[in-house]
């Protein structure tokens, strides 16, 4: 399982900023939310439909956000902060756009290390698109 | 035989109600513990998924076992490379038993709780039968997931799906 998931970071590392499908989305966005207790826990910059940052309070990587109405996944390799090591992130959350300027974005994560350790967040954040 | 019968009617139930059945196997990480393998079990439709994984761990010393069961509204919401990603919604529950002694002549004391709440996943179809899917669990058992505190558990699964 840990050199599955090694594999998958390794793949999506250099194939993801290699996609070409035109999204339904303005050019870029940054994205900041809270989670446990309401404190800081991700920040996001993303082109299209693709995000870089700290994704929750564990985990930092890039992921693809692929939206179907309000709703959307997200799903990426991550680097586990506790150890360093490579891991999977996958999401499923509702944004809510106000005149394609910023959006309400709730999320729930779960981020998986693969020296096997697991965080699962919810997010309440904002996106900005630019 | 009782195992045996309910992996025929998980089966079976793929033909009867047009559900994919999925098996596999991966790690669970219980309340953000360390992690424990898992056998995970599922049937996956197109708009709906039901389901369940076991992990246990036991020494001289210490046991724990852990059973989840969910329900999700699944969507699959487009191709990532070559395979389809799929994400998911909905509600699970859990049942953990564990136990601790002191000495290995000791008895063990016993504790056991349920947890519900809401439960997501994302799975992406690495290759035709193989998926590689996260789940993650969010238990509500106190005024916590009020300020956003949740009993979090979270599963990377490799499923393969009949």
């Amino acid at each position: 399982m840990k050199w599955a998931i090694v594999f998958v970071f390794i793949i999506f590392s250099f194939c993801t900023f290699g996609q070409s499908k035109d999204r339904d989305e303005k050019v870029g966005h940054i994205y900041l939310a809270l989670g446990q207790i309401f404190t800081p826990a991700s920040f996001r910059i993303g082109h299209k439909f693709i995000e870089a940052g700290v994704l929750n309070r564990e985990a930092v990587g890039i992921n693809v956000l692929y939206r179907s109405g309000i709703s959307y996944v997200a799903f990426g390799p991550i680097l586990d902060l506790r150890d360093g090591m490579p891991g999977l992130y996958g999401g499923v959350g509702l944004i809510f756009d106000f005149f394609r300027v910023f959006g309400i974005r709730l999320e729930f994560n779960g981020s998986y290390g693969g020296s096997a350790f697991g965080h699962g967040e919810g997010l309440i954040g904002t996106s900005f698109f630019y | 035989m009782i195992k045996y019968l309910t992996l025929i009617t998980l089966c079976a139930s793929s033909y009867l109600w047009g559900l994919d059945f999925s098996v596999g196997s991966g790690l669970h990480s219980v309340y953000a513990g360390r992690a424990v393998p898992i056998i995970y079990a599922g049937l996956i439709g197109e708009n709906v998924a039901i389901t369940g994984h076991s992990s246990g761990v036991e020494s001289t010393l210490a046991y724990q076992s852990t059973f989840q069961g969910n329900f999700f509204i699944r969507k699959i919401f487009g191709k990532l490379l070559w395979g389809n990603l799929s994400g998911g919604a909905g509600v699970g529950m859990v049942y953990s038993s564990r136990g601790f002694r002191i000495r290995p002549e000791h008895f063990a004391t016993r504790e056991r709780d349920y947890n519900g709440g809401p439960v997501i996943r994302a799975s992406w179809n690495l290759f035709f039968p193989v998926y590689l899917t996260i789940e993650a669990f969010f238990g509500i058992k106190s005024y916590n997931p009020l300020i956003n505190s949740w009993q979090h558990s979270t599963v990377a699964v490799m499923e393969i799906r009949i």
